[in-house]
């Protein structure tokens, strides 16, 4: 299947989901309002510890909210564009994989493919406070920070859920490994070092999800910028082949089912 | 109303979680990762400074494993199963069983409770005893500390199930979910005790509910005081009653709103 048919089974699949969630306005109205507010809970958390304790680790409230303001967005992305990332595990433990194995589109890309409505409040209020923090000339920066956060969110998701394939159930952990990465995310990231910050990195890329983006907002650095970019493609890159490694064991759920 | 079924559906939901015990073991330690996180960011913070808000560096590391143990094992992602639950139309077919939802529904965040407590339990107090070494814990006090978690989980799990019902009128509970677990990380003090905050916050979330549900058990860990001890008792049975009437409302309003097609 070539790019072209892919872009055009994009758009039938998105075009879809716009239409369901018109139909269901309340719900997508309601969803978009509560990760707005959500989100606000967050800002305001920060704001009370700045308040309290000044700076952590050279990071001032600034430094928060330019996290705030990638972190929701990339996270909304991928809730809007793949939102059936955090039900991979749910999926392969129940055999439900069988209806996307039998048609000819890209497997992974029709699993993921599902909007949630409330990334677009987690979008919604990211973006708002861009325009907020960031200066013209940052969009670029942003945009690409963005990114590669969602790429790397996306992937360690993919990583922890495809353990399905491997070890059986594994949904609780799996939603623990993607809660965790969003909360460790949420921290300042200055105070790490050594070892603890080439783990955050490395292992679990937690560094780059947002804390990375926020200090090449702050301070760019072509090396770190490189390191960024380079590293989400990869890692995204390893756990789309550790996905399909894993599919080889699935086993299929013998479930009929219609589909509408 | 005999308890046995309640109690064999805790049963099976025990015996499945050892059944999968490489997914405990790994949710115990992605909680321990992320106690290690806190406790780069309090050192940070701490710079210098003996205590914060009465607490030692020590004090704060055991306070937030305890919190975020009560936290990890409550089960809040009950909101969005109970919502697939009525949005998928089981809660239909369970209306035909001899076993009530919501009873049943309990049996089995207790038993995830119980379960995720001791497996996490163990690997968090482990991180935070190498990390910070220990701290003076007078066993005596532990009959009490036991009570306030119990009211905590049941408290907690009230609250569950009422925002999972909600699920009669909205068509996707995640972000209701969403929400409560922010409620629970910041009004609950499960990221910072309360104590951190200024006074005219700590007026507001000290009387929520979901204060009860972490800082009450977990301040009372690492400080004990009877005073507080029956504080938390007091306002944990008080919101646990508001809790099962709200309940109890929602769910008779929203069992009417069901539709059943056969099939």
């Amino acid at each position: 299947m070539g790019v072209k048919a892919h872009l055009s089974f994009l758009r039938a699949i998105y075009k879809l989901e716009i239409n369901t969630a018109m139909e269901y306005r309340f719900n997508f109205i309601s969803q978009t309002i509560g990760m707005f507010v959500n989100d606000i809970f967050w800002i305001f958390f920060w704001f009370l510890i700045f308040q309290k304790f000044g700076s952590i680790g050279n990071w001032g409230y600034h430094e928060m909210l330019l996290l705030y303001a990638v972190l929701p967005t990339s996270f909304g992305l991928v809730m809007i564009l793949f939102g059936n990332w955090a039900y991979l595990s749910k999926m392969i433990e129940e055999g439900n994989l069988d209806y996307y194995l039998t048609l000819p589109k890209n497997e992974l890309l029709h699993i993921l493919i599902k909007s949630r409505y409330s990334g677009m409040g987690d979008v919604l209020f990211g973006l708002g406070l861009a325009v907020f923090t960031l200066s013209l000339n940052q969009v670029p920066l942003f945009v690409v920070m963005v990114v590669s956060s969602g790429l790397i969110l996306l992937g360690w998701t993919l990583f922890t859920n495809s353990f399905s394939f491997y070890v059986g159930r594994f949904q609780d952990a799996a939603r623990a490994a993607r809660e965790a990465i969003i909360i460790v995310s949420g921290y300042p990231f200055s105070v790490y070092s050594g070892a603890t910050k080439f783990i955050l990195l490395f292992i679990i890329p937690a560094g780059f999800v947002a804390g990375v983006p926020v200090e090449l907002l702050t301070h760019f650095s072509m090396k770190w910028f490189l390191i960024t970019v380079g590293f989400s493609l990869a890692f995204f890159a390893f756990s789309v082949w550790f996905f399909y490694n894993g599919l080889k064991r699935y086993e299929s759920g013998n479930m009929l089912a219609m589909r509408g | 109303m005999s308890l046995a079924k309640y109690y064999e559906v805790a049963k099976i939901h025990i015996l499945e979680k050892i059944s999968y015990s490489w997914n405990q073991v790994f949710y115990g330690l992605i909680i321990g990762i992320v106690l290690f996180v806190f406790v780069h960011i309090w050192q940070a913070i701490y710079a210098g400074k003996l205590t914060i808000e009465g607490f030692s560096i020590a004090q704060m590391i055991w306070y937030l494993a305890l919190a975020e143990v009560i936290v990890f094992s409550a089960g809040g992602q009950g909101i969005e199963r109970i919502g697939e639950d009525v949005k998928s139309g089981i809660i239909a077919s369970s209306l035909t069983k001899p076993i009530n939802f919501v009873g049943k529904e309990f049996a089995v965040l207790l038993a995830n409770f119980i379960y995720t407590f001791l497996i996490s339990g163990f690997i968090a107090f482990a991180v935070a005893y190498f990390l910070v070494g220990p701290i003076p814990f007078h066993f005596a006090n532990l009959p009490m500390l036991l009570v306030m978690i119990a009211g905590a989980a049941v408290l907690n799990f009230t609250l569950v199930i009422f925002f999972g019902l909600f699920a009669f009128w909205f068509e996707d509970v995640s972000s209701i979910y969403f929400i409560y677990q922010k409620l629970i990380f910041i009004m609950g003090g499960m990221l910072v005790p309360i104590d951190v905050y200024p006074i005219w916050v700590q007026g507001i979330v000290k009387y929520l509910p979901f204060s009860f549900i972490t800082y009450m058990p977990a301040k009372l860990f690492v400080h004990f005081e009877w005073s507080a001890f029956l504080t938390g008792m007091i306002g944990q049975l008080a919101w646990i009653l508001v809790g099962a009437m709200l309940l109890k409302v929602i769910y008779d309003k929203g069992i009417k709103r069901v539709n059943i097609n056969g099939g």
